[in-house]
């Protein structure tokens, strides 16, 4: 520690001085008189003020790293310290790693996933903050004319279709204007991204696959680039693969593949009806943007709306709408934001909670180690070592632990994100690869909350260690500090309130979910199969159409183990519905009235394939000669209450009143929960072609072999008819219910581990408190008190703070129980029977957990803890 | 002190080191080197030595020690470390290669000052 106890600056003159000197003692001895000798050794000297501030600079400098130097030095020796203490216990030391790994680690694969959904849902796109994205919908040209006239925004543009492959198989494709990508600033893995040349007429068909797609559909070819891709019978060149972290825009549904608008006339010909994309009255792209430098979202956005303005002053007969531009990756989020926000909520309070259970855990721990490490501390406070240094050696010891903890906490974590990368979420949202050990942001959360966690744990604990009186920690039999039972007793409080939350959620999930699957739909969805087609790449006028889906339902009728098939536009148990406002024929409705009614385009024989029953009237003909309608009994009582058969009914603006013929049974296809809603059933056979029809399939026996069937038999009836999904109701009602199902995984697991903590906490606690009682306990059963007894007393008492707990617990629990009812199928929040098992859980556990140190305590021979003090 | 005094900071470190690369010396018997070795050609200012010493010090390249002068004075030496040697032998060459580049663009063929 050289110069610490120096003055720098007396050094300086010091040495400063001696150089003048002797320079003044050589003139002199050269035979130059004094006053000269001085003069010229100030001069050889220069400019000694600036010399001499600028050594003082240096110094000044120099010391304040030595400081720094030595408080690291003093750091490094506490660590050192810490260190060892800890591997003086490995027992202590590994129970507290594993628990705070478990809390880290719990939080940090949470936040890895919800960085990836919420916090940064575009990947592969640079600098996305700075992108937006609309909601409605614009023509080519009109994007054409956007994109050349903004000055504010970079406008590109991005239009979704499927697209017929080969064989029957079907891919997601996005139609681009040419400066898409660049826009987007994606790069290429393999191969080029499309250009503004691409996207010129007459330039040669081109495409762009996903990564993804590249790698599942060509098995990562690495000889993809100039190869020919069929595409609903027209055919593009591969020029590239985009990078593979890229999945477009939206979170749901990424696209398999990106033409350029270019291409689209010559790539998707059969469209529903057939139209010219250079007309400005069909809307079908979307907008997305960058904002230029210094421009505002709000500015860009009025700039939009003025050019629109601009461009219908010239042509007024053209789609148009208002801009909302939104950034982009609340866009990308979709319909599904509000739950994803609520999912990310419940999760990230989930996960909190278990990190302040174990928290908690360690907290206790530690404060019963301090406890026994009474006698050091009071020793080297005595030997003069200061609280604040004592605090500090404590505080690094946490630290210490809290590092380990959080690493190994990564650790779990990667683990957990390797299997929940790939999950599927609800509405065909796919959770993108989880690099967690790759992810700065993951680790630096995860580094800060170690941090918090040090202090939550560590800081009780060392806080109760030093404030000790010195005189009292010397005397070997101390009472235990009146302050740390208190302290303990918060801290199983706590711990048994979070152990309930969790296992009240899990509870709720679980009921709701058993409630979900109870739910009769009106139909029975067991041995269904599905098969959804789009014959409108192929087709587009309806009697083609209509003969092609007739063919397709005779061959399905045909195969083995089939009792009936029919077709619908609405695949029961999925999201996808058509709705229309119904003006029912002499009904009065009221002015605020909700008069939304569902519609579905269904062929005959759909009514015995679902299993719904005819109330009144008949069902439809293999061919309707005039427009009629099937109402369900719901819409029938609403809209009719003296009969629908054969009244009237208009569905669209203007359309003409359709005449119902038949009345069925209720169904609920779209959701489980609340009534079902009113359906209008319209006939198939009269309308062009749509773009995604559904075959139902009843299956005599296994509707998930049928399933893999359907794809050749339709590929039989109707060549080149994509298949774009296929499966059974059962996998279907598995899907609507993921969010339920998601739910229940993760707060099960959470529960149960919070469960387990709470178990090892509340033994820890007591054994740690018998201990400290031995003498006590030993009087008591000298004194004659059988074990039994001692055992009610040490149970009561630990039953007592649970009782508390749980009671705590449910007062938490019941408000963030009404947060996620909207899950439950109907289920109340305060329902009695989730509460109750949680409670009884608990407290059993609470009892396990107290008498399994009890039970030791009791037995040993009151004489031998006696005699010991 | 005329131009040559204004030597770039390299240059003055670059002294300093190779003064003492012959043992520890206070800055007096530094300055009285350069100027007998420079035959007081390039006449440095003596006190920005000191900046450039304290300098040295706090990068590590030198170390410093009170001790007895001479005359019997308390004096402080300085002394090159390990690291400075190394960058004696650095700068050193990199300085030679500088030199001989600049007299070779000066030996040039063409009209001489």
């Amino acid at each position: 520690m050289k110069g610490i106890f120096r003055d720098p600056r007396r050094e300086l003159d010091e040495e400063l001085a001696f150089h003048l000197e002797e320079r003044v003692a050589e003139a002199i001895a050269r035979g130059v008189p004094p006053g000269k000798a001085r003069k010229e050794a100030l001069r050889r000297m220069g400019d000694l003020d600036r010399a001499r501030a600028a050594c003082a600079r240096i110094d000044a400098r120099r010391a304040r790293g030595e400081r720094w130097s030595l408080r690291l030095e003093e750091l490094r020796q506490d660590l050192v310290l810490a260190v060892r203490s800890l591997k003086r216990r490995p027992t202590f030391t590994a129970g507290v790693v594993l628990t705070l790994a478990l809390g880290l680690g719990a939080n940090s694969a949470i936040f890895a996933t919800l960085d990836a959904l919420v916090l940064r849902p575009l990947p592969g796109i640079e600098r996305p903050e700075e992108l937006l994205q609309d909601s409605g919908n614009v023509s080519l040209p009109a994007l054409r004319d956007l994109r050349e006239q903004s000055r504010l925004l970079e406008v590109a543009g991005f239009g979704q279709r499927t697209f017929a492959l080969e064989r029957g198989a079907a891919a997601r494709g996005e139609i681009v204007s040419g400066n898409y990508f660049q826009t987007l600033g994606v790069r290429a893995a393999l191969g080029r991204l499309l250009t503004k040349d691409d996207d010129r007429p007459g330039a040669p068909a081109v495409v762009v696959l996903r990564h993804e797609f590249w790698r599942r559909e060509m098995e990562a070819d690495p000889h993809v680039l100039g190869k020919t891709l069929r595409l609903n019978g027209g055919s593009a060149t591969v020029v590239g693969v985009a990078a593979p972290a890229f999945r477009g825009t939206q979170l749901q549904r990424p696209p398999d593949l990106w033409i350029p608008t270019a291409d689209f006339p010559q790539l998707a010909p059969s469209a529903v009806p057939p139209l010219d994309p250079e007309q400005r009255t069909w809307g079908w792209l979307t907008v997305v943007a960058r904002l230029r430098p210094g421009a505002t979202p709000a500015a860009a956005e009025a700039e939009l709306n003025r050019l629109t303005a601009r461009m219908l002053e010239a042509e007024p007969d053209q789609v148009h709408h208002a801009f909302q531009l939104e950034p982009a990756a609340v866009a990308a989020t979709g319909v599904g934001r509000a739950a994803l926000v609520l999912f990310s909520a419940v999760l990230s309070a989930v996960v909190l909670a278990v990190l302040l259970l174990a928290c908690a855990n360690v907290a206790n721990l530690m404060l019963s180690r301090a406890s026994s490490r009474r006698q050091e501390i009071g020793v080297r406070l005595a030997l003069g070592a200061t609280r604040r240094r004592l605090l500090r050696q404590l505080l690094i010891e946490a630290f210490a632990l809290a590092v380990l903890g959080g690493g190994a906490g990564l650790g779990l974590a990667a683990f957990a994100a390797a299997a929940l990368s790939g999950l599927h979420l609800p509405d065909g949202a796919v959770l993108p690869d989880l690099e967690l050990l790759g992810n700065g942001r993951a680790i630096a959360f995860t580094a800060a909350l170690s941090l918090c966690a040090t202090v939550l744990f560590g800081l009780p604990a060392a806080l109760a260690a030093t404030r000790l009186q010195l005189v009292d920690s010397l005397k070997e039999a101390g009472a235990d500090g009146r302050t740390r039972g208190r302290l303990r007793d918060l801290l199983l409080v706590s711990q048994v309130s979070l152990s309930l939350l969790l296992l009240v959620g899990a509870g709720l999930f679980l009921r709701g979910l058993q409630r979900g699957f109870e739910v009769d739909p009106g139909f029975r969805p067991s041995k269904l199969a599905f098969a959804t087609v789009d014959v409108s790449l192929v087709h587009h006028a309806p009697a083609q159409a209509a003969a092609e889906y007739r063919e397709i339902a005779r061959e399905v009728r045909g195969l083995p183990g089939v009792r009936d098939a029919a077709w619908t536009s609405a695949l029961p148990l999925s999201e996808n519905e058509d709705i229309a406002i119904a003006r029912p024929e002499g009904y009065q409705a009221r002015p605020d009235e909700d008069m939304w009614i569902e519609t579905q385009r269904v062929s005959d024989r759909l009514f015995a394939t679902l299993g719904l029953s005819l109330i009144a009237g008949r069902g439809f003909e293999q061919r309707e000669p005039a427009p009629v309608m099937v109402v369900t009994r719901g819409a029938e009582r609403r809209f009719f209450p003296g009969g629908a058969l054969g009244r009237h009914m208009v569905l669209w603006h203007g359309g003409p009143p359709i005449e119902i013929v038949g009345v069925v049974a209720d169904a609920r296809f779209h959701t489980l929960a609340g009534e079902p809603r009113p359906l209008a059933y319209l006939p198939l056979d009269r309308e062009p072609p749509l773009d995604q029809l559904t075959l139902l399939v009843r299956a005599e026996a296994d509707p998930a072999a049928l399933a893999r069937v359907l794809r050749s038999a339709i590929e039989n009836a109707a060549p080149g008819v994509p298949v774009l999904a296929a499966g059974t109701l059962d996998d279907q009602l598995r899907d609507l219910l993921a969010p339920q199902r998601m739910g229940l995984f993760f707060l099960a697991a959470f529960a149960a581990l919070g469960l387990m903590l709470a178990f090892i906490g509340t033994a820890a606690a007591t054994a740690f408190v018998l201990e400290q009682r031995k003498h006590e306990l030993g009087v008591r059963m000298a004194l004659g008190a059988d074990g039994p007894r001692i055992l009610r007393m040490v149970l009561s008492e630990t039953l007592g703070r649970i009782a508390i707990g749980v009671v705590l617990g449910a007062v938490i629990a019941l408000p963030a129980a009404r947060g996620v009812t909207g899950l439950l199928y109907g289920l109340r929040p305060w329902d009695p029977v989730t509460f109750a098992v949680a409670s009884a859980i608990l407290l059993l556990a609470g009892a396990l957990a107290a008498l399994l140190p009890a039970r030791r305590a009791v037995r040993v021979d009151p004489m031998i803890t006696l005699r010991g003090e | 002190m005329g131009a040559s005094s204004d030597l770039l900071q390299g240059t003055l470190d670059l002294m300093v080191l190779k003064a003492l690369s012959f043992g520890p010396r206070h800055g007096y018997a530094l300055a009285r080197w350069i100027e007998q070795v420079t035959a007081d050609v390039l006449s440095v200012e003596e006190g920005s030595l000191y900046p450039a010493l304290h300098r040295l010090e706090d990068r590590g390249a030198v170390e410093s020690e009170w001790g007895a002068s001479e005359n019997n004075r308390r004096a402080r030496y300085y002394r090159l470390t390990a690291d400075g040697r190394k960058r004696l032998r650095t700068e050193t060459a990199s300085w030679r290669r500088f030199a001989d580049a600049l007299s070779r663009v000066l030996a040039a063929a063409g009209a001489t000052p």
